[in-house]
């Protein structure tokens, strides 16, 4: 069997686009089959595989100014932290995609990897998923949902990424091409502010961008190696996430 | 020798060390672990054939594309149209979830009448009787009193039934729904704009098509213009944050230094028929004065104007956030006239006249009643109102309306939701919702061409549901149904033989004149695809009226919109989010107000610091928002970005479930031209 | 003399339990279910002239079709094409109302478990019987054993052992996949095959 080459699949997101709008969460939700919330969820408890977070410049009314962070599992690299601390096995990265592969059917619910994570980026399911009567109809066929107390998170759509191999396979090539995986959040984004594919492809247009001037990746001394870049061009911007990221958002 | 427990012990100790050797334990293992990893409260996906269909979305006037993902026929997921001529291929954070909406257990599925607080369920021909009963009363009384259609989202085919129908009503209206962008005869250029200064209008974050505009982001500047720290104006250029309702004065402001230091469009202000006195009245308005009314410095506000036209072509928007209702007149003529001072009527990359797509035969404008804002109805002389508000996308303030209403009325709301219109209804008849039926849209009021796209029917609804056509052909004996209109109105663009199809299916693009029947045009509009005319040439108006017989509101309105108020030294400022304000949302929004903070969530209010120590009022904690018209609970958010003496108060659906949209709205009272954007508050801790 | 009545206990609860576990278990775990329609494929292959993706196809999407649906069986079946009584009884009972017929589906997998058809056939150019054996060639379908503890049948996930000893064709769990996957060195990461 021919040995693909490994693909590393990331993301450059340009917090000069991003409105804060909120149908990257939305799209991933319905892709992946995240039920919406128990009466009783908040902000800690609910599952937002895809989580805008606002960063402020720490400056009161009228020098505020604010910047709008997509969250999602920064697919680390080197040292994955979640990967490292599971007693289960239920998580590894997928040599061939570099995808951090989080299986909940093997999770027994222990959430050492959610404190493991720096990015804060994996849920814990509090409540088994209940959609209201007659919803459950519009799941996703290519996702299964999860049962309460598992952990889970984002895996770049990877039902997504099956979907386009198996139609390659249909029409008998081995490779996809370029833009035909593509995940739900980087598809739904009305301002076109993810930019999706391949890092290990230094040609592509993510590659590109990751390389380029004003692309950071949060929490970088770490040594992380995430696959998920933001870029900015805007100096306070750089500045605020030097000093601001990990602090208190500015609301209440 | 009877059998002792030791005995017992050891036939069982046998028993185990044989259960080991036997496959037992590992299949009870294996048995178990599958059965409780499915578990029956996890529901199963649904199975079945995989298939894409195509739709338009009507949740608002942009008719974005739709690519719905179906299982058999229920569509699971919906994604933009890529290549879509308008929307982009983008569609926004509730046209995602619309294929939810069909399905809210909340929804409405059987004509309702109230009986006191509740409603009960009632056959449609006793609600077609009761209106048709009173229409006969007002014809054989003769009296003035008026029959009313509100319509929610103008300017479709349905809209032109309901107009014609009027005609014939006994001293017919129609109104437009204080939440429609008024039907507008101009649109923008936004692709070749130069500059836009939006007086509060969410131009970036659900404002005219999204796709389009944020398309067309990198290619202008962006002055916004609000109180509030929107996302719109976060992400502007500029944000000038004004005092509360001072944007008719800034507009004069501008305009004074337009005019004085000679930076405006001299053909455009030759082709004004009262320049003149426009003139005058922003001599009125010098940066001095504009500056203590609005509290920006001077200089910012002279800086302003002269950002405004020194960038090419520059355009002024007024908008209405979704939650906080329309602008009023005299703040919407101050701000149209400083497109005419910037000569962008007529002009590339400004405003260009948006047609219509052709109407079928018997439709001409002779024969439709006139359309209307609400504050042009007289006061109580509404004796039957229907709401046509079938997606309840948006607030309503119910005082603007009920102010309308005779003291002997019937209220007919065509909806799915018990929130929004249907709350002070008399009869709720269950409109078919998002997805179920065969409808139109017409060209989004930022696109400066006709058009028309079909939002075909992915679902059935439910067996009694009606459709305000449908309604209004029971109460007559008969008529033509909707499709049967849509049909001839698509037989209408066929036979005008210009303009072209874009196709959903494959983004390719058919001229119409090449389509060989008004049969296969209307196939090819239904799987999925629009028409679209020309874009039309820039061309120079003629004479045009500036401010006409409005002066005095433009005063008015420039000398400030909030008076102090002893009792109620804040401004509530009331504001929402496309697609959300009216309440019935798919249930997935929660990822964005409660498991989330992207949005507070419709019953919080937000506070400078300052403001909330001065109240005594923590962080999290519930308040109670007074004003001279009403009050209501909510729970305070502290952020130092709000303005200090301003209750930034969301307007949408909340974690807590129980916080009506509409009450904070009803709070605000209503202006004298109907609008109700701000009102005087006062604090307490609840 | 010793008293055996010790060993002799053990060794009666040790024997019960083994021909229980061996025995009496394997009867008990499963129960036996017909399929709702006597189905031949011998007679569609040989009579019909069909092959296995006339009804089992990959759809242009890379989706498989599974058992197909009953407009399939009524394309042929509208009107009685033999002479067999349980013809009669489907047509009577599925085709002329159009219900879908409740086929068991003997490698029906749990949710969490995705399996692509066009990777397998498409792609490592695997025949048909490679694992389904030799279902193509069958005269008659074989009762669905359904595991009572689990809810699925024996043929994904019945204990190997007890399926030689039975005679029972060899099923096939996870371990076989990951053995022909390690074998022709394709992917095996977690997400590959669960979703």
């Amino acid at each position: 069997m021919a040995a693909k080459k490994p693909a590393r699949y990331g993301m450059v997101i340009d917090l000069d686009r991003c409105t804060g709008c909120g149908a990257c969460m939305v799209a991933c939700a319905i892709e992946n089959n995240v039920p919406p919330a128990n009466p009783e969820a908040t902000e800690r408890t609910g599952i937002t595989w895809m989580r805008v977070q606002r960063l402020g410049n720490g400056r009161p009314f009228p020098d505020s100014r604010a910047v709008f962070f997509p969250i999602l599992c920064q697919q680390c690299g080197h040292h994955t932290p979640c990967v490292a601390v599971c007693p289960q096995n239920a998580v590894e990265v997928d040599a061939a995609t570099g995808i951090v592969d989080q299986m909940p059917q093997r999770c027994l619910g222990c959430r050492y990897c959610m404190a493991a994570c720096p990015y804060h980026a994996r849920y814990f399911n509090w409540w088994d998923p209940a959609w209201p009567a007659g919803m459950e109809k519009t799941l996703n066929p290519d996702v299964a949902p999860r049962m309460r107390g598992v952990v889970e998170k984002c895996n770049l759509c990877h039902g997504r990424l099956h979907r386009a191999q198996a139609k390659a396979a249909a029409e008998g090539r081995r490779e996809i091409t370029a833009g035909e995986y593509v995940p739900a959040c980087v598809e739904a984004c009305p301002a076109k502010a993810i930019t999706f594919g391949d890092l290990a492809d230094d040609q592509s247009e993510v590659a590109q961008l990751a390389r380029s001037e004003g692309a950071f990746r949060l929490l970088e001394k770490l040594g992380t190696e995430s696959k998920v870049y933001y870029r900015s061009e805007r100096p306070w911007v750089h500045q605020a996430v030097k000093s601001g990221i990990g602090k208190e958002p500015q609301r209440g | 020798m009877g059998l002792g427990r030791r005995d017992l012990l050891k036939l069982m100790g046998g028993g185990a060390a044989g259960l080991f050797l036997t496959p037992v334990p590992w299949r009870l293992i294996d048995g178990v672990a599958i059965r409780t990893e499915n578990w029956p409260g996890v529901p199963d996906p649904p199975r079945g054939e995989v298939r894409t269909r195509y739709t338009t979305c009507t949740l608002c006037p942009a008719a974005c594309g739709v690519r719905a993902r179906s299982v058999v026929d229920q569509p699971v997921s919906l994604a933009g149209v890529a290549a879509h001529p308008t929307s982009a291929g983008v569609l926004c954070a509730a046209g995602l979830c619309g294929h939810h909406l069909p399905l809210l257990p909340s929804r409405v599925r059987q004509p309702l009448a109230r009986r006191g607080d509740k409603f009960q369920p009632v056959p449609i021909d006793t609600v077609a009787a009761a209106v048709a009963a009173a229409l006969e009363d007002i014809r054989n009384s003769g009296s003035a009193e008026r029959v009313a259609v509100l319509d929610a989202r103008p300017g479709r085919t349905a809209s032109l039934i309901y107009r014609r129908w009027l005609g014939t009503a006994p001293n017919g209206i129609y109104l437009l729904a204080p939440s429609a962008d008024s039907s507008a005869s101009l649109g923008i250029d936004i692709a070749r704009t130069g500059t836009v200064l939006s007086f509060g209008a969410p131009v970036l974050d659900g404002w005219g098509t999204p796709g389009r505009v944020l398309e067309a982001r990198r290619s202008f500047r962006l002055i916004q213009v609000e109180t509030r720290q929107s996302r719109t104006a976060l992400l502007a250029d500029g944000w000038l944050p004004i005092r509360p309702g001072t944007e008719a004065a800034l507009a004069l402001g501008i305009a004074n230094v337009l005019i004085a230091e000679k930076l405006y469009d001299a053909a455009a202000a030759r082709s004004a028929s009262d320049f003149a006195e426009y003139a005058a009245l922003a001599a009125e308005f010098p940066p001095q004065r504009a500056a203590e009314l609005t509290g920006l410095p001077a200089q910012t506000i002279v800086a302003a104007a002269r950002d405004f036209v020194g960038h090419g072509t520059a355009v002024a928007v007024a908008g209405s956030d979704p939650g906080a209702g329309p602008m009023g007149d005299g703040e919407r003529i101050a701000i149209a006239a400083l497109n005419v001072l910037a000569g962008s009527i007529g002009r590339e990359g400004g405003f260009l006249p948006r047609g219509e797509a052709p109407r079928p035969p018997g439709f001409e404008e002779a024969a439709l009643a006139p359309e209307h804002g609400i504050a042009d109805a007289p006061d109580a002389s509404i004796r039957v109102l229907i709401i046509d508000d079938a997606r309840a996308a948006g607030a309503w303030c119910w005082s603007a309306i009920e102010r309308k209403l005779a003291r002997a009325h019937i209220v007919v709301a065509l909806t799915g939701s018990l929130d929004g219109a249907a709350r002070h209804a008399d009869f709720v008849v269950p409109a078919p919702a998002y997805l179920e039926e065969v409808e139109d849209a017409p060209a989004p009021p930022d696109v400066p061409a006709a058009m028309f796209s079909l939002a075909g029917a992915l679902l059935k609804p439910p067996p009694e549901a009606v459709d305000g056509v449908d309604f209004l052909n029971r109460m007559a004996g008969g008529g033509a149904a909707l499709a049967d209109v849509l049909k001839e109105r698509v037989a209408a663009i066929h036979a005008a033989r210009r303009g072209e199809v874009f196709h959903y299916t494959d983004g390719a693009r058919t001229a119409v004149s090449d389509v060989k029947s008004a049969e296969d045009l209307w196939k090819a509009l239904e799987e999925g695809g629009c028409w679209i005319d020309r874009r039309p040439a820039p061309k120079q108006e003629g004479r045009v009226t500036i401010l006409g017989a409005a002066a005095d509101r433009v005063l008015e309105a420039a000398s400030g919109r909030l008076p102090a108020d002893a009792l109620y030294p804040l401004a509530l400022v009331p504001y929402g989010w496309r697609g959300a304000s009216g309440g019935a949302v798919s249930p997935i929004m929660t990822k964005l107000y409660q498991e989330s903070d992207v949005e507070t969530g419709g019953d919080t209010v937000e506070l400078h610091p300052d403001t909330a120590q001065r109240y005594g009022i923590a962080d999290r904690q519930v308040a109670i928002v007074q004003t001279r018209c009403g009050s209501c609970r909510r729970r305070v958010r502290v952020d130092d970005a709000v303005m200090p003496g301003v209750i930034q108060a969301e307007v949408g659906p909340s974690a807590s479930g129980n916080c009506r949209p509409e009450a904070l709205l009803d709070a605000c009272g209503v202006a004298g031209d109907g609008t109700w954007r701000l009102a005087r508050a006062s604090l307490r801790r609840a | 003399m010793k008293n055996y009545r010790g060993s002799i206990l053990f060794l009666a609860g040790f024997a019960v339990a083994l021909a229980a576990g061996w025995i009496a278990f394997p009867k008990a775990e499963y129960e036996r279910q017909n399929q709702p329609v006597q189905f031949s494929h011998k007679v569609h292959r040989d009579k019909g002239g069909m092959k296995c993706e006339d009804c089992h196809a990959i759809r242009d999407d890379g989706t498989f079709s599974g058992i197909p649906a009953v407009d399939k069986c009524a394309g042929c079946h509208a009107s009685p094409m033999g002479a067999t009584d349980e013809e009669k009884r489907m047509i009577k009972r599925y085709i002329e109302p159009n219900r879908e017929i409740p086929w068991l589906v003997y490698a029906r997998q749990p949710e969490n478990v995705r399996f692509s058809h066009a990777f397998h056939v498409k792609l490592a150019k695997l025949a048909c019987e490679r694992c389904h054996q030799a279902h193509g060639d069958s005269d008659a379908l074989p009762a669905f054993e359904r595991d009572r503890v689990s809810g699925y049948s024996r043929d994904i996930l019945g204990d190997p052992a007890l399926l030689a000893a039975s005679g029972h064709h060899p099923g096939m769990e996870m371990d076989d996949c990951i053995r022909c996957h390690q074998v022709r060195g394709v992917q095996d990461s977690c997400l590959a095959c669960h979703k």
